[in-house]
């Protein structure tokens, strides 16, 4: 009657490729192997080891597209609004340094590069070293515009570790349309092979609107990954940046189940996919946190609110503070920036509001989560204590 | 939140144990969030799932399994305590007499979750069930009645015949684990009434398949908190993945010093009887 079903755990989840690539960086990297040993062994605690992604040079880019969450953060959208560069003070390279230092301390052992496009900045190869190589797995998300064989021999020389290229669409036009960048797919199939080539850790990003996910053009993009042995994460598309008032855009649960059962067919996962033996959940903080070029910390790339400056505040602090707030900390299965419209209004609002007084983004945290914690009693951080109240009955 | 008070009744309008203070809750209202459907399966056909795959004796009938349904409906309707208990979303279920094993963690690996497994599998063929320990953590040996939980009477009762009853899955939706065991304390009806755990819970699901099925709305994350693992950062749960369902054991812990209080965790209340 019954049939037996295996349990899986920590021994068993890691497929023998991820073993194999553990066991690697127990020799190439010892310090990135002791960490993520030492993140396995105390998650049960609440331990957290996220990914720290780093937006530089002022999230300059070289295109411009339709769904872009960056563009308020670019001087080329500050210059139409303002008329002047973005004024604050970029961190610098022993910023840089420093963060990695006690991002290390904390445990993490995953860098993000990102920008807009990271290959523009003409640091970046500082910026690299003063990472850190040995100690951070370096990953380098790029639109592949510029990424050809010179580029990727480059990346593995400094010690780079994987490169995460964007392609929206598996049909060609398709892509370069949205990406209104005319030639990017093929510079995208380049950077693949590239990458290839040079035996670097690759997956292609995608950004998904709603029903895409049901489109033949996604079936085929999924086989065309599984084929080329390619893992391919999945983005939702989310109503901020250039996309703030799409709404129609924002995925329905629909959309997300249809891709949760995909995962079981192709190598294909999103940012809450269950990974590292934890469920799929959230991972606002405790699975990502993006560092603005000013230091601000938010605790999701797709945010406009910090929860903190790390050239004000140690990050230790910082990240206590964002696991205590109610939306950030808790778990939760949604994508709450991608689907859930109470979070997606509260966002909003405080951006908006803080736009009229500013155009600087993210809104600072004294302005956008404290205040919630106020004003909408959104925020639990001391209102809910740690102690349980016995009770006599 | 209001001081406890035993002389009125305990549930909100929406079936929800309403939280006094000193509980730990991710809202004082709770909000709706996170939705299960009202299971249309009829007490013929959560009887017919558990015969086929939780080895329910057959001399059961439909009729004696709505029969002690019923009548404990009405018992608890007649309870001013448990006034709007049966407000929120109530599951039916009948679930076995224990099989061979003592040791809980040796009966959910198993027999339970494979019986959850075999039910689930065949009304969803192209969805999942998978069951994930966190860390190196196991089952076998590991598991206890949680105190307070009241649990210890539903295994005794379990032992010695098959249980029907109903299943509240959101009736203490936002309580944290913690709060979850405590709170049992206000409860009346010590004999009948428990904390959730593994075999009910597991038996609603094996009657009940589509429970944590909902393509509109986020269901709850249901915390099997009558029952406590060695290792006290962890927490025992079944939980979607999508359309898919999942049981997991995984860390309690928000951070290293405080237990969650999420929106989404929900534990559960059980009414239950024997049923001969």
């Amino acid at each position: 009657m019954q049939t037996s079903i295996p349990l899986f755990s920590q021994d068993t989840i890691l497929t023998g490729i991820e073993e194999k690539k553990r066991q690697d960086q127990s020799e190439v990297r010892p310090r990135v192997h002791e960490k993520i040993q030492n993140f396995f062994r105390d998650m049960s605690s609440g331990v957290i080891s996220p990914i720290l992604r780093l937006k530089t040079n002022r999230s300059l880019c070289n295109f411009h597209c339709d769904h872009c969450c960056e563009e308020p953060y670019m001087d080329r959208d500050l210059k139409k609004k303002t008329g002047s560069r973005d004024p604050r003070k970029h961190m610098t390279i022993e910023d840089y340094a420093e963060l990695s230092r006690q991002a290390d301390e904390y445990g993490i052992f995953r860098f993000v590069l990102t920008g807009g496009e990271a290959l523009l900045d003409k640091n970046i190869e500082e910026l690299i070293v003063a990472l850190d190589p040995m100690k951070h797995l370096i990953i380098l998300d790029t639109n592949g515009w510029t990424f050809d064989e010179e580029k990727a021999r480059w990346f593995a020389s400094l010690g780079g570790y994987k490169v995460q290229i964007s392609l929206d669409s598996y049909v060609e036009e398709e892509h370069d349309s949205f990406r209104k960048k005319p030639g990017s797919y093929k510079r995208v199939m380049r950077a693949i092979k590239a990458s290839k080539e040079e035996g670097l850790e690759l997956l292609l990003s995608t950004c998904i609107v709603k029903d895409r996910v049901f489109s033949q053009e996604f079936e085929d993009f999924c086989e065309y990954c599984s084929t080329e042995d390619i893992p391919l994460y999945v983005t939702l598309v989310k109503p901020v940046g250039t996309a703030r008032d799409q709404d129609d855009w924002v995925c329905a649960k629909e959309d997300i189940d249809h891709l949760k059962n995909l995962e079981d067919k192709y190598n294909i996962f999103t940012h809450m996919t269950p990974s590292y033996g934890q469920p799929g959940k959230c991972i606002t903080v405790k699975g990502i946190n993006t560092v603005n070029h000013d230091g601000e910390i938010i605790p999701c790339p797709y945010m406009d609110l910090s929860i903190g400056n790390v050239t004000h505040m140690p990050l230790a602090e910082i990240m206590d503070r964002g696991m205590k707030d109610k939306w950030l900390g808790p778990y939760r299965d949604e994508c709450i920036i991608g689907e859930n419209f109470n979070f997606i209004k509260f966002h909003n609002d405080s951006v908006a509001k803080h736009l009229k007084k500013s155009p600087l983004l993210p809104v600072p945290y004294e302005q956008g989560f404290a205040i919630a914690g106020k004003e909408d009693k959104n925020i639990a951080i001391s209102t809910v204590g740690n102690t349980i109240t016995e009770v006599t009955v | 939140m209001r001081p406890l008070n035993n002389s009125q009744t305990l549930f909100d309008d929406n079936g929800r144990r309403i939280p006094y203070e000193g509980m730990r809750v991710f809202n004082e209202i709770s909000l709706p969030y996170y939705k299960i459907n009202q299971s249309k399966t009829s007490f013929e056909g959560i009887l017919s799932n558990s015969r086929q795959y939780a080895s329910i004796d057959s001399n059961i009938t439909a009729e004696s399994f709505e029969s002690v349904c019923m009548g404990l409906k009405k018992k608890a309707q007649d309870e001013p305590l448990l006034k709007n208990l049966f407000n929120g979303i109530q599951i039916p279920f009948i679930c076995p007499k224990a099989l061979l094993e003592d040791d809980l963690g040796i009966e959910l690996e198993k027999i339970t979750l494979p019986s959850i497994a075999s039910s689930f599998k065949a009304v969803y063929p192209e969805l999942h069930f998978k069951a994930t320990l966190q860390g190196s953590s196991q089952l076998s040996g590991k598991l206890s009645v949680a105190t307070d939980s009241r649990y210890e009477r539903f295994i005794e009762a379990h032992r010695n015949g098959a249980i029907a009853g109903w299943y509240f899955p959101q009736a203490l939706q936002e309580y944290d684990i913690a709060s979850q065991r405590v709170q049992m304390k206000t409860l009346p009806f010590y004999d009948g009434l428990t904390l959730s755990g593994g075999l009910d819970t597991a038996a609603a699901l094996v009657g009940s398949p589509d429970l944590l099925i909902n393509a509109d709305d986020y269901p709850p994350v249901l915390c099997l908190s009558a029952l406590k693992h060695d290792d006290e950062r962890l927490m025992l749960c079944f939980k979607s993945y999508g359309q898919h369902l999942e049981f997991w054991c995984m860390s309690q812990m928000l951070t290293p010093e405080v237990t969650q209080v999420s929106e989404q965790w929900s534990g559960g209340l059980t009414l239950f009887a024997p049923i001969d």
